[in-house]
């Protein structure tokens, strides 16, 4: 499998053409490890290519491609819905790896609130997150619909016997052109720091006001945070049920690639994934070391409370029988929810055979 | 009968020299019972010439009540909340040093051949509620039932009227005549277990009852009983509220006065609550003999979640005035007060400084 990391005479001529464009959310997935670490920057050296960062690019409309993947020659890799909005709706991608690293999501109301349990919700007001960009899927939203609606089940509720408020943002993408993502979420830690305080989001902050009853929040370590201070608690928190789906919701994340670029530089997506396989066992090894790597990476506030989640979850990326029926099971919720118009076979889609031969190589 | 005192100030029967102080803790998970076995509180008083007097050491006309309601005028007080909510409340000032939060509200007890499976099963049934006889004092163990089924029955989507609660009199005699915590509790480790109103399940005059964790943990090992909810199986901390989070109290005018050694007491706690942190193993052993699991290894798996280290958090002030809101409307305590106001934080500053 070696020589397969041998750039060919001709790769090396057309060293521009075997340019990789990356981008990555800021969540727990390998990728985002494996570029602090160097490992991407070194796999594609070995084979005569490079990486560059989506959002170093100077264009002020450079993350559109994160959401919207128009780029001949972008791989992705983070929260699925919308990787799954591109495929369905936009261009052909590949999809060549998952990785189920998610909190299922806490239902959070205020700490003096007489209110125990989901079910005392019914007739209340949920927040829920409303993007102001009409260009793009509203993945914030579509994930706090999915939770929501889930836990409302799971107390023989659904959405009609909730209200709904919109919690907008104008969500500006107004950070200005970073290296790596760790230089675009620095900005963003500033900006939330210095924007609320305290109270960490628009939906908590409109909790505490009164406007709502209830959140659904499923980041790493924000929840402790809003119980720190004291005037919230969590009723419900969906990782605490046997039921694998009902984390299901912007997770299981989702490496793709645009088709014509994996068509032509097999090579080129192996070496990145063998990265990423390298960093989600190094990952898996070594959580502690992982989750400070990560706090930079991610919008996550707490190195400790992502170390904790950490050690529930497998950082190899994997096209494994569940996350893909995982997978299936979100793509037909934004369907039949209207975040997507088109419907498509999510096996089609994966092709297992770069990871194949990357795992093979190491 | 007994003895009851009124509500003034402090006892004059106890003399008490001018660099002198007493503690009492409560058999719950706070650094500052690490601390006392180790004799970390005694070492911190020596270094600033004070003496450490142990308040259970006196006879029980003397020390029982104090221990409850702060009469005596230099006593650290360390556990439980609710008797120093109600001492700060309507019996005497005293200034709120720390807190520790508890990660077990309790649960629900029925007996284990009971057909009943979940709370909601106890519809139309009898709870059996302890109430003691003893009028010195605030019946802190009935508040804090009284809680734990009223959240209880909230969690099933009952209320009050839907269950009968039966009272469970006792006659709450004081003791003591103990050299040290751990001496005192190891007097009285099967009554802890077998309160009045688990009598009462056991002998069928009652079909549930609100137990600590702690306690519910060994009495289900008789076979005698199980447990249908347990609080610390929920993801929402203000069920964990029950006589908790645990409060480290000293009369005001003495903290005024000797500054410095309520910082050597606050000192000694610090380092008890890093080196239980660091050894949990260690201080399980230690803290099970001066508190309520029953085994080290139920200690060690109750205790993996805390944080012992004092703290006026946020959320631990919120947690006390969960607390102090019950007892008001609940006719606990008579007078409301401002939580933030008896907490000083300077002294766990200047402690913390100190290192």
């Amino acid at each position: 499998m070696g020589t397969n990391f041998k750039p060919s005479a001709t790769d090396v001529a057309n060293a521009a053409s075997r340019e990789l464009l990356y981008t990555i959310c800021p969540v727990l997935v390998a990728s985002n490890v494996a570029l602090e670490l160097g490992w991407i920057d070194d796999e594609l050296a070995r084979v005569g290519a490079s990486a560059t960062y989506l959002r170093s690019l100077a264009d002020e409309d450079a993350w559109k491609p994160h959401y919207d993947h128009s780029s001949d020659r972008l791989i992705r890799d983070g929260g699925n819905s919308p990787a799954v909005w591109a495929k369905a709706d936009l261009r052909p991608t590949v999809l060549i790896g998952l990785t189920q690293a998610q909190p299922a999501g806490k239902i959070i109301v205020r700490a003096d609130a007489d209110i125990y349990r989901v079910a005392d919700l019914k007739g209340r007001a949920f927040g829920i997150y409303k993007s102001l960009r009409s260009e793009k899927i509203d993945h914030r939203r579509a994930t706090t619909e999915h939770g929501i609606l889930a836990a409302l089940a799971l107390h023989g509720l659904g959405g009609a016997d909730v209200q709904w408020v919109d919690i907008e943002d104008r969500d500006s993408h107004k950070e200005v052109p970073a290296r790596t993502p760790a230089g675009i979420w620095a900005q963003r830690h500033t900006d939330l720091d210095a924007l609320v305080s305290g109270t960490h989001s628009r939906e908590a902050r409109a909790l505490l006001e009164g406007r709502i009853d209830a959140i659904y929040d499923y980041s790493v370590g924000n929840a402790k945070r809003l119980e720190a201070s004291g005037r919230f608690k969590v009723i419900d928190d969906l990782d605490l049920y046997p039921d694998w789906t009902l984390k299901i919701a912007n997770a299981p994340r989702t490496i793709t690639i645009s088709k014509e670029f994996a068509d032509t530089h097999r090579d080129v997506v192996v070496a990145f994934l063998r990265a990423a396989i390298r960093a989600g066992r190094w990952v898996n090894a070594n959580p502690d070391a992982a989750a400070e790597v990560f706090q930079r990476t991610t919008i996550y506030p707490d190195a400790s409370e992502i170390a904790r989640a950490l050690r529930a979850y497998d950082l190899v990326p994997n096209l494994s029988a569940q996350n893909l029926a995982g997978l299936t099971i979100e793509k037909n919720f934004l369907k039949a929810h209207g975040y997507i118009r088109n419907d498509f076979d999510v096996a089609e889609w994966a092709d297992a055979s770069f990871l194949e031969e990357a795992l093979a190589s190491l | 009968m007994v003895e009851v005192l009124e509500r003034n100030p402090a006892t004059r029967s106890v003399e008490v020299d001018a660099r002198e102080a007493y503690y009492t803790i409560c058999p719950t998970f706070v650094a500052s019972n690490v601390a006392q076995e180790l004799g970390w509180i005694e070492e911190e008083f020596r270094k600033v010439g004070a003496k450490l007097s142990y308040l259970r050491a006196l006879p029980p006309e003397l020390g029982y009540l104090p221990h409850f309601g702060h009469q005596l005028d230099h006593l650290f007080r360390d556990g439980g909340n609710i008797p120093s909510i109600w001492a700060k409340a309507d019996v005497t000032d005293t200034t709120l040093l720390g807190l520790t939060a508890s990660h077990h509200g309790g649960q629900i007890l029925v007996r284990a051949d009971a057909d009943i499976a979940s709370v909601a099963d106890l519809k139309g049934r009898r709870f059996g509620i302890s109430k003691s006889l003893n009028t010195g004092k605030v019946d802190w163990w009935r508040a804090t039932s009284e809680r734990g089924i009223l959240v209880a029955l909230r969690l099933a989507g009952l209320s009050r009227a839907d269950v009968e609660l039966i009272d469970v009199t006792h006659e709450d005699k004081g003791f003591g005549h103990a050299s040290r915590p751990s001496e005192l509790w190891a007097q009285r480790r099967t009554d802890l277990f077998y309160t009045p109103e688990v009598n009462a399940l056991k002998e069928g005059k009652v079909d549930a009852v609100y137990t600590s964790h702690g306690r519910g943990q060994a009495l289900e090992r008789s076979g005698a009983f199980k447990a249908i909810e347990d609080f610390s199986r929920y993801p929402d901390w203000t069920l964990q509220v029950a006589n908790s989070p645990y409060a480290l109290t000293v009369n005001t005018d003495f903290a005024r006065e000797n500054r410095d050694i309520v910082v050597a007491f606050l000192r000694a706690a610090i380092r008890a609550a890093r080196w239980i942190n660091q050894n949990r193993e260690a201080a399980a052993e230690i803290l099970n003999r001066v508190t309520y699991h029953q085994t080290v290894a139920d200690t060690a798996a109750a205790i993996s979640g805390t944080d012992f280290l004092l703290s006026l958090s946020p959320q631990n002030l919120a947690g006390l005035d969960i607390q102090k809101k019950f007892l008001v409307e609940h006719g606990y305590v008579e007078k409301d007060f401002d939580s933030r106001k008896w907490a000083d934080n300077s002294y766990l500053e200047e402690a913390l400084r100190s290192f």
